[in-house]
């Protein structure tokens, strides 16, 4: 017995390690004191308790639509004959980094989109919907647009789509995202555009591939050895670990957060150490370019064709912290819109609608993307006068 | 069951105490039981594969043993081997031909999984029967050849070991000690850390940057960085299932080959090859390569087509396909290229192959080709293969495509690759410096080894993917 003392002794100082870790969240303390030694705003200045509508809002960020879209097919089923708006866009529209001197509220913050939908719902002039996510690509909005497109219920009368620096240069269409294929209807119209060869059918048919295998979900190999592996007993008593350490075990349970401290450890060490920030400024050119330069002219064609009005419009930038590496990028990205456009669009532009003073900050310099809550009030009533004008 | 899922991991722990617990004559039949309920979670119906191959593989050698007769029950013995081997991995093409011949009741067995590690067990099979042959193994049970192929933890994607390295520990009559079961779990953790952290983050990005359509407007930074980081990922993915096999056999006292040696140090083309999956290289060298230039006496045109075949093979093994085969070739005309260098500079430049420009100049050159390799391995089609290579060579154009993260990534993870040695080399004197030391060793092996042991499972759980694989569990 006197040999099984040192194994025993070594397994509950890990246990005890592990369960200190998990208490600590290690990195979460030093994220908060490099923000501190390197002069960044105050963690609350980046709004965590945000306005919540499942009504109006996406409320997934990308990773479960279809729930979102079933709330949305009731909700617009219960208002005929009203005119329906959607606006897709990416973190700008769903989040809140408040500038200096703006101090944190009671209520659950507002965004833009949020100002929008009351003003729409005020006015009765129709309802407004967010379809969001951060990052969101082209590629992805095309995605949901065949989506919005085939399904009478949620088709909209009128899409509002963001056009902004940072799209340009996303790519891909998300996990969460690839859940739409459950709709028949749905991945048909995929399979075909798979089988076309569009520019976007490499994203999609790897996103198909994604769900097929995430359907499978097997605890075995990629390949021919994983038929049937969803009955076989290595999935079934892992599935059975798995549900049993999500109820006891803190660190299973919040293995999301603790790898978004980390991630934003390695983030700041980005920025910090190597400096290059959010805010860092970067070229328009490449695969990813030219992949998302593709899928929106696609989905200006595609609305053309299925009678939904296409607005587009340029989003503010902060006038602090451009974007583009050269002048010949910040031409290339207006050219990119305005070809788009061309196609069958209107084109709405609101790039210098807030000015530097009301925008966020990320970490230590200036956020190019997000807005403080001046500058979403401000934007929502340009964005709204713009709307009246062109007849929404 | 994967190595790398939360129930391994977890079922690990009994099943290491109750072999410790039982008497030592008890012991392989206890690991022979483990070794086959872990091949039962992933296929019962599959479990006759290896079985079916042992049992072919045991009576071809029991037989070989009659005088006159050994030539002949080797060659059956192998091509019993080799038809259930390719069979199973060629099935698909196999498939197609029966159908094409309409014998479609033959083709509907084909319908089985493919077993899994079958690539890595019908090596062995082959290795035992030449090793029988040229009579270096002696006598065997039955029950040491199946433990030898079934032996859980290197069953499913190596080491490849040799029935001599493996036979003699299945006493398993080593006294428990603690430094064998923490050096075990440095290894077991360390593997764990390696494929959720590094080659799982590696690979969504290579994942979606493969793809068909975004190769052809890839830049040559771009292609470079997708080179260098598939052929991070396959090596963090594939090191981490080592680690993991040899970690787990060292808890059990068993001591399996080392599959890897920091392979993008490597000086030369050679020397990649005895740094990675050493034990295939190994295998091919022992069973294959030597064999047949012992024919042609080491005559250079035999000796380069040689080099050049064998290495086809090595492709092959991984599965059809023109990539895996345009993979294996290169490393052959690689290999050629280093020899006929080497004759070369021994006839006509003694003085320049020691030079250090000389060294500076085949360790880039290796690491360069070795990178470049990875394309057609892991590229959708030939096309895209031929595509990206032709970027890789002639198209220079200096943008980036994708998120500055994915190449900070890929930057981080070859930084961790070249610093990786310097680590391990301190870890192993930090050990030796501590071993005379009782009140520190303590310490570091009650506290600061749990310590470290704890955040590597809290980087394992943080980056927990079910779905994703080992990327040679498909090989």
């Amino acid at each position: 017995m006197k040999s099984a003392r040192g194994p025993i002794v070594v397994l509950i100082g890990v246990a005890l390690w592990f369960a200190a870790l998990c208490a600590v969240h290690p990195f979460l303390r030093v994220n908060a004191a490099l923000d501190r030694a390197l002069g960044a705003l105050p963690a609350w200045t980046q709004v965590e308790r945000m306005h919540k509508d499942p009504a109006t809002q996406e409320l997934s960020r990308g990773e479960n639509p279809l729930a979102s879209f079933r709330i949305l097919a009731q909700d617009w089923a219960a208002r005929p004959r009203v005119p329906r708006v959607i606006l897709m866009g990416n973190s700008q529209t769903q989040e809140t980094s408040l500038a200096r001197g703006e101090e944190p509220a009671a209520a659950p913050e507002k965004t833009y989109t949020d100002h929008l939908a009351d003003a729409f719902r005020q006015s009765g002039s129709g309802v407004f919907y967010r379809l969001s996510a951060g990052a969101l690509s082209y590629q992805e909005m095309l995605w949901y647009a065949f989506y919005l497109a085939d399904h009478p219920d949620i088709k909209p009368d009128a899409l509002l789509v963001q056009l902004n620096y940072q799209n340009f240069v996303n790519g891909g269409i998300r996990a969460g995202m690839s859940s739409l294929l459950a709709d028949p209807v749905f991945r048909a119209r995929i399979d075909a555009i798979i089988a076309a060869n569009r520019p976007e059918s490499g994203e999609f048919a790897e996103a198909a591939r994604a769900y097929r295998s995430a359907q499978a979900r097997p605890d075995a190999t990629v390949n021919a050895a994983s038929e049937g592996a969803r009955q076989s007993a290595g999935y079934r008593i892992e599935t059975f670990v798995r549900a049993g350490l999500e109820g006891v075990a803190p660190a299973i349970h919040e293995r999301a957060a603790l790898k978004q401290e980390f991630v934003g450890f390695l983030f700041r060490c980005r920025a910090y150490g190597l400096h290059m920030q959010a805010s860092s400024k970067r070229s328009l050119g490449g695969a990813r370019v030219n992949a998302a330069r593709a899928a929106l002219e696609d989905l200006v064609e595609l609305c053309g064709r299925s009678g939904i009005r296409l607005l587009l419009f340029q989003a503010p930038t902060n006038p602090s912290s451009p974007l583009y590496a050269s002048a010949e990028d910040d031409r290339a990205y207006h050219e990119y819109c305005a070809i788009a456009a061309s196609h069958g669009a209107t084109l709405l532009d609101f790039e210098r609608v807030v000015p530097g003073p009301d925008w966020g900050m990320s970490l230590n310099a200036p956020d190019p993307l997000h807005m403080g809550r001046r500058a979403h009030r401000l934007f929502a009533d340009a964005m709204w006068a713009a709307l009246k004008q062109n007849g929404l | 069951m994967q190595f790398n899922s939360y129930s391994y991991v977890l079922l690990l722990i009994p099943v290491i105490a109750v072999f410790w617990a039982l008497p030592a004559v008890l012991r392989r039949w206890y690991v022979l039981a483990v070794s086959l309920a872990y091949y039962a979670t992933w296929s019962i119906p599959a479990l006759g594969v290896p079985v079916a191959l042992c049992a072919g593989t045991h009576a071809a050698a029991m037989l070989m043993r009659s005088p006159g007769r050994t030539q002949r029950w080797f060659r059956a013995g192998v091509v019993w081997v080799l038809a259930i081997f390719l069979v199973f991995r060629y099935r698909d093409i196999l498939k197609g031909a029966l159908l094409q011949i309409h014998a479609d009741p033959v083709a509907a067995l084909l319908t089985l999984a493919v077993p899994l590690g079958i690539s890595f067990y019908s090596f062995e099979c082959i290795s035992y029967l030449i090793d029988a042959k040229q009579g270096r193994i002696k006598q065997s049970r039955f029950s040491d050849l199946y433990l030898f192929v079934m032996f859980w933890p290197h069953l499913v994607a190596g080491p490849i070991v040799r029935f001599r390295e493996l036979a003699p520990q299945f006493s398993f009559s080593k006294k428990f000690e603690l430094g064998m079961l923490l050096r075990g779990l440095d290894r077991l953790i360390w593997g764990l850390v390696q494929k959720n952290v590094f080659a799982n983050s590696l690979g969504s990005w290579v994942d979606t940057a493969f793809l068909k359509n975004a190769v052809h407007t890839n830049s040559i930074v771009d292609d470079w960085t997708l080179a260098a980081a598939f052929g991070l990922q396959i090596y963090f993915d594939f090191a981490a299932y080592s680690n993991m096999a040899i970690g787990v056999a060292q808890l059990i006292g068993v001591t399996l080959p080392e599959n890897f040696r920091f392979p993008y140090h490597a000086l030369t083309p050679p020397d990649f090859w005895s740094r990675w999956h050493m034990t295939l290289s190994r295998w091919i060298r022992d069973y294959l390569f030597f064999p047949v230039n012992t024919r042609f006496k080491g005559a250079p045109i035999p000796l380069y087509a040689s080099l050049l075949g064998v290495m086809a093979l090595v492709g092959l093994w991984h599965g059809i396909g023109w990539g895996f085969v345009l993979w294996g070739v290169l490393h052959g005309a690689y290999l050629v290229v280093f020899r006929i260098w080497e004759s070369a500079r021994e006839k006509r430049f003694p003085k320049l192959g020691d030079s250090a420009a000389a060294r500076w100049f085949w360790r880039l050159f290796t690491v360069a080709a070795v990178t470049a390799a990875w394309i057609p391995f892991r590229a959708e089609t030939a096309a895209d293969a031929v595509h990206m290579l032709g970027t890789m060579f002639g198209r220079p154009r200096f943008v980036i495509s994708y998120a500055l993260n994915f190449y900070l990534l890929t930057a981080v993870c070859a930084l961790f690759c070249i610093v990786e040695p310097f680590l391990c080399a301190w870890w192993h004197q930090a050990e030796d410096m501590l071993a005379d030391r009782p009140l520190a060793l303590s310490a570091a092996s009650y506290l600061l080894r749990p310590a470290i042991y704890a955040l590597g499972l809290l980087f394992f759980v943080m980056f927990d993917d079910r779905g994703a694989q080992f990327i040679y569990f498909q090989f």
